[in-house]
């Protein structure tokens, strides 16, 4: 939003009582990592075994 | 003081409102919706790049934090042309293998600045702030703006008054203050 160059700062009187929200920063939504299929690479070893 | 600003409205795919966000504004905190009898957001800093000033102090002259509010309306609806034109537009939100659909739109609020404020050329930045109406974008009477008013009982103003509104508001609350004064 344009709202161009500052001119003065001014303090607005609140009324008696009035509450605000209190401060929350927005977190970063996870990631979401799939769990299935499960890629687990087989060993060369492994194999053998069998 | 009271200003106007625009805010991003998004509805699920059954057309139920689910929340009000602020489109553009990083170095203020997320906009709340809030009416009359619910308290004021309130801002705090988010510029973690910036040299960091006190918190209490918000905003800050040096800074650019804090709730943005225009008192130039035609200036807005420049700034916004597109984004108060949009009507419904549909976003693909992925919760792991389902997805669902949202649609956004954009509606401009008469906003109410209270505490420490910083009086720019064309708006204000605000500590605490409150909507207190919503405009009827160009009278053509869209269901968001109505919806918007059932739900957060705030009135629906007319295009055309909004300006002499803000205007007339912002100077009375002058004259009153230079009466104190004396």
């Amino acid at each position: 939003m344009n709202i161009g160059k500052p001119i003065k700062t001014i303090y607005i009187k609140r009324k008696e009582g009035e509450r605000t929200l209190p401060a929350r920063i927005p977190k970063e939504e996870p990631i979401h990592v799939p769990n299935w299929p499960i890629k687990r690479e087989i060993g060369v070893e492994e194999v053998r075994g069998r | 003081m009271i200003g106007a600003k625009v805010l991003r409205v998004t509805y699920n795919n059954i057309n139920i409102l689910m929340r009000i966000e602020s489109p553009v504004q990083i170095y203020s905190r997320r906009w709340e919706f809030s009416t009359d009898n619910a308290p004021a957001l309130a801002a705090i800093c988010l510029s973690y790049s910036l040299p960091i000033h006190s918190f209490i102090s918000v905003p800050n002259e040096d800074c650019k934090c804090g709730i943005y509010g225009s008192t130039y309306y035609n200036l807005l609806l420049i700034n916004y042309a597109a984004d108060i034109q949009t009507h419904r537009v549909p976003v693909q939100v992925m919760l792991g293998r389902l997805s669902a659909y949202e649609y956004i739109t954009y509606a401009c609020f008469i906003i109410e600045a209270t505490g420490k404020t910083i009086e720019h050329e064309f708006g204000f930045r605000a500590e605490y702030a409150k909507a207190i109406g919503v405009v009827n974008i160009f009278n053509w009477g869209r269901p968001t703006e109505k919806l918007l008013s059932n739900e957060f009982g705030i009135p629906l103003i007319a295009h055309n008054e909004v300006q002499a509104l803000i205007a007339e508001h912002n100077e009375l609350r002058k004259i009153i203050m230079m009466e104190s004064a004396k």
